[in-house]
């Protein structure tokens, strides 16, 4: 093995063709690892929301809620159904909702998108994760309320609290911001169920019921008897299933991150081979001094393969570093699942990093296999006699 | 000291040698049956214009090339069927290297540079230290090792490259134009130095050189002409 | 341009090296391609749009919200509306495939008047508007499906209860692929009618033509005054706007986009700026020999722009190509993103992944040049001799 050292010091001697090549590399890293942590944080608010034993019962052929309807009769004998479970008051877990959209929109500059306005009972609040006020007050049924999350009250307009929300010439009031574990909910607005119907004119119109099973033989057995009942003409569909098909949402963002990162391992490939050329080019010499020395073949195929790998491994890590301070930070984009916002934030796991490192690793490898094996070709004696 | 080759067994056994080399469609010979002998503690010096095969010959005897007919016996090893791994690990035991432009890796200190063919060998890292110290004791370097090669003369890298050359303790050191770079005063210090070598630490050396002064320091000068040998001198020293 | 030749001999000395830039340069400009075609995929209907007068109106409350059947009418007696069609978005799965195509239920009688770009044959209209169950699609859908005139094609309901059983009337032909199938909106509403479905009579949209650009900015004030004081508001926009909309929903991703593709031109020039000043520390003697025969400081400054200019420009070239290619691919493979084959797309912003490329072959080279230029020949001449 010829010394670790020997490629570190080599690097920092070439200190500006290193630096050149570690920001080039370090740059695509960082786009790269951008575009995954934004699909991450994406599918990750979507992946939240899903629980185990939840269920989403919906009208039969629909494929997502805004697009749903139940009568309200068929709703109540589904909360009647055995094996649904309960909370500490012996409640039934099960939520009865009624969603809509409104194009609303968005603060600053941004344009208008559709908004999930979604009205439910408080039994609803416990079927999402983490639920709980964070500022303000939750809302109180009849007097025209909503809350929604922070995220949300901050991309769009009249959704801080004390503002004013306009649905179907009736003005709501926001009162308070919710949170849940970053969940889907987060990009909602929700209301008292009747207000909400109300206003938008079709009273007593529900789109949905979301319900917990007491454990996963019940689940399966509520899916059975919901499905198979020909009076219902209802689907049901478990709620991780429901935000799965959601992901197809981030398809394209997803099929954008691998394509960026795709092509950009390509493009830095080509770099850091090139810079590596360059060294294998410029020492010639040594690399005869070394094969003459005794060092084997491989020990000079692995040094420089190293050298190659180092450069890029400092490039990645740099375009990961450069990532952090987007950590956290939110955005939304359109879930063409419910043609509407979802709002997430920035996700930067280990995953994600480590996504960002094996693509550097594999710059590296590949851009420094070649120059690597030209090292190795050297005729001893010719390099030997290089100037 | 020195590799298990008892008096008697020759160190280099060059037998009926050729070297043709291949360019474009023509092979243009650049040895043709040459065979020398080198007892143990010998110090042979090959002379000869440019392009008479003198380097050819040192690069097949360090096990750097192989011949295109005839034997090179180096240490016990038939050098010519010997694969390209084998030679490689064949010379970090048995060969040190001068070269004429010192050829000492410019990233790596004095010390580390000593130290770079040891890393070949099972030594541990303070077996290895001991080694280094004492190669630069040698030399006359042991306050230099901290350098880096661009810090040094010429004369002090190479000889350096004399202590990377000893540090495994080799049987042979084959030495291309070590003076060829050198002004005068230095080329002495350097030819010293190899004597030393020779005969204090009982080393064979093989060297190339235009330079008469340097071949007469040697105990034997070889001639060569157009790939031929053609004057064997011992000199009674 | 005796200099050419000089330049070109110098970027075919180091082959290896040329092409690494090249296919360097080229890939992340290919990425950029595809990057921009995309977008320019999303904004060009919107672009399009505008040139046909056409207004959409629907409920002020969005997508969601509803309009009665009845203002189709109400709109086609504004002053100034040539044609108007209610234009409700189906959403149905065909072969069990979700969102196959864009389908809507429309009116056949004015279909062809607001859209009378669209191109098709009377008798194929004529069949349409008397088959109850007709449909018309866009020749590119007929061509990916396979259909033929007369094939049926069922499309199954999701946001609604009705399943359609549409037989296919005409093919028409537009400027560029619309994806559509359009039926009748009159089929699709009986139906839900005699299912008892809980909405009914709803128009979804409604597209009008208008007679004049001018007449535009009136027609919409006169509609929304209209039904400002109904049971639903109405909001009309230009079509143009409509596509934005569009756009709008994707919020931040496409400035997103456009920061990386940023952040990758600027790597680019690192790398070309790196890959040339390893050209030019290799060549410093012969800079200084072409100094002493008496090149100028500018014509060695442009021996050196010209040389990382073209290589740039070879990797732009490339990327282009390669993009425009992908692009095709992609077109083909997930036609729902990228909706037009590249040579509907072909425009202005290929050209300027070009000047990308040449941009970055300036300020790559830039330095190297100014290096060589100041290079002082004794210096140059002693530093390798």
């Amino acid at each position: 093995m010829i010394p670790l050292k020997y490629n570190v010091r080599n690097l920092r001697v070439r200190w500006v063709t290193t630096l050149m090549t570690v920001i080039g590399t370090g740059l695509v890293v960082w786009a790269s690892v951008l575009s995954f942590g934004l699909t991450d944080g994406l599918e990750h608010a979507l992946r939240i929301t899903g629980h185990d034993l939840d269920l989403i019962v919906l009208r039969k052929g629909s494929t997502d809620e805004t697009s749903s309807g139940i009568e309200q009769k068929t709703a109540s004998e589904i909360a009647a159904l055995d094996g649904i479970a309960r909370d500490a008051n012996g409640q039934p877990l099960c939520s009865v909702e009624f969603v809509t959209n409104l194009t609303k929109p968005r603060r600053g500059d941004g344009g208008t998108t559709n908004l999930i306005i979604r009205g439910l009972e408080p039994v609803g609040r416990s079927l999402r994760p983490d639920f709980k006020i964070v500022q303000g007050r939750d809302v109180r049924p009849g007097l025209n309320e909503v809350i929604t999350s922070e995220r949300m009250a901050q991309r769009f307009q009249n959704l801080a609290i004390g503002e004013k929300l306009e649905i179907n010439q009736v003005n709501f009031e926001v009162v308070g911001y919710f949170e849940s574990a970053g969940s889907a909910a987060e990009s909602e607005v929700w209301s008292d169920t009747r207000d909400l119907t109300n206003a938008r004119r079709t009273p007593g119109a529900v789109s949905s019921v979301n319900l917990r099973a007491r454990d996963a033989d019940a689940r399966d057995a509520l899916i059975k008897r919901i499905t198979d009942d020909k009076q219902f003409q209802l689907s049901v569909i478990r709620e991780t299933a429901y935000f799965e098909e959601q992901m197809s949402a981030s398809l394209a963002i997803k099929v954008i991150g691998y394509v960026i990162a795709a092509f950009l391992t390509f493009g830095a490939m080509f770099a850091a081979a090139n810079t590596m050329y360059a060294a294998v080019a410029s020492r010639s010499r040594e690399i005869g001094t070394l094969r003459a020395l005794g060092f084997p073949q491989s020990s000079i195929l692995m040094s420089f393969l190293l050298e190659s790998v180092l450069l890029c491994l400092m490039g990645g890590l740099l375009g990961c570093l450069a990532t952090l301070p987007f950590n956290g930070l939110s955005t939304g984009t359109a879930n063409w699942a419910t043609f509407s916002e979802v709002t997430f934030s920035f996700r930067f796991g280990p995953n994600v990093l480590a996504q960002g490192v094996l693509m550097a690793l594999i710059m590296g490898m590949l851009g420094g296999i070649f120059p690597a094996v030209r090292a190795v070709r050297l005729n001893i004696i010719k390099a030997l006699r290089e100037q | 000291m020195g590799d298990a080759v008892r008096s008697g067994e020759k160190v280099v056994s060059v037998q009926n040698v050729f070297k043709e080399f291949r360019r474009d469609q023509n092979s243009i010979p650049v040895l043709r049956g040459i065979n020398v002998e080198l007892d143990a503690c010998e110090y042979l010096a090959l002379m000869g214009p440019s392009g008479s095969g003198k380097t050819t010959l040192l690069n097949l005897i360090a096990g750097l090339d192989r011949p295109t007919s005839g034997n090179v016996i180096v240490c016990g090893q038939n050098l010519g069927q010997t694969s390209e791994g084998d030679l490689a690990r064949w010379r970090s035991r048995h060969i040190g290297f001068i070269f004429q432009l010192y050829n000492l890796i410019p990233v790596l200190t004095a010390y580390e540079n000593v130290e770079l063919p040891l890393t070949l060998t099972p030594l541990n890292r303070r077996e290895r230290d001991e080694h280094v110290k004492a190669a630069l004791q040698v030399v006359g370097l042991a306050d230099r090792m901290d350098h880096y090669p661009r810090q040094l003369s010429g004369g002090q890298e190479q000889r350096v490259s004399i202590a990377r050359a000893i540090a495994t303790d080799p049987t042979l050191i084959v030495a291309d134009e070590p003076t060829g770079d050198l002004d005068a005063k230095s080329a002495s210090e350097i030819l010293d130095l190899m004597q030393r070598l020779n005969t204090e630490f009982e080393k064979t050396i093989v060297m190339v050189t235009h330079d008469p002064a340097a071949a007469a320091r040697a105990r034997r000068t070889l001639h060569l002409e157009k790939g031929v040998l053609v004057n064997d001198v011992s000199s009674a020293r | 341009m005796k200099s050419l030749k000089y330049i070109w001999r110098n970027i075919t000395r180091n082959r290896l090296r040329t092409v690494l830039t090249v296919l360097s340069v080229g890939f992340s400009l290919s990425l950029m391609t595809v990057l921009y075609g995309y977008m320019e995929a999303q904004e060009s209907w919107g672009t399009e749009a505008a040139k046909y007068n056409r207004i959409v109106v629907m409920n002020i409350q969005g997508f969601f919200g509803q309009l009665p059947i009845s203002s189709v009418e109400k709109i086609r007696n504004v002053d100034g509306v040539r044609a108007a069609v209610p234009y409700a978005w189906y959403g149905g799965t065909y072969q069990d495939k979700p969102m196959p195509f864009a389908q809507f239920a429309t009116d056949a009688s004015q279909a062809f008047q607001v859209w009378d770009e669209y191109k098709l044959p009377p008798e194929q209209l004529k069949a349409w508007q008397e088959n109850r169950q007709g449909c018309v699609v866009d020749r590119r859908l007929a061509e990916r499906w396979g259909w033929k005139i007369g094939d049926r094609i069922p499309l199954k309901g999701t946001s609604y209860q009705f399943d359609l059983d549409l037989q296919l009337s005409g093919i028409f032909d537009s400027p560029k692929n619309t994806d559509s199938l359009w039926f009748h909106w009159i089929y699709l509403d009986e139906g839900l009618q005699q299912m008892n479905a809980p909405v009914t009579g709803n128009a979804g949209t409604v597209f009008a033509k208008i007679e004049s650009s001018d007449a535009i900015p009136g027609v919409i004030k006169v509609v929304d005054e209209r039904f400002a004081s109904s049971d639903n508001p109405t909001r009309s926009q230009t079509e143009a706007a409509f596509a934005q909309m569009f756009t709008d929903m994707l919020g931040n991703i496409q400035a997103y986009i456009r920061n990386i593709g940023l952040a990758v031109v600027f790597s680019l020039s690192l790398v070309a700026a790196n890959a040339m000043a390893m050209s030019m520390r290799e060549r410093v003697t012969e800079i200084a020999v072409l100094k002493a025969i008496g090149f100028s400081k500018g014509r060695v400054l442009g021996l050196i722009l010209g040389e990382s200019c073209l290589i740039a420009m070879l990797g732009g070239l490339f990327g282009v190509g390669v993009g425009c290619a992908f692009l095709q691919v992609l077109h083909i493979g997930i036609p729902q993103f990228f909706p037009f084959p590249i040579m509907e797309m072909i425009g202005p912003w290929t050209g300027a992944g070009l000047l990308v490329a040449a941009g970055i072959g300036l300020v790559s080279g830039l330095v190297p040049a100014v290096r060589a230029a100041q290079l002082s020949v004794i210096d140059g001449l002693r530093r390798v001799v």
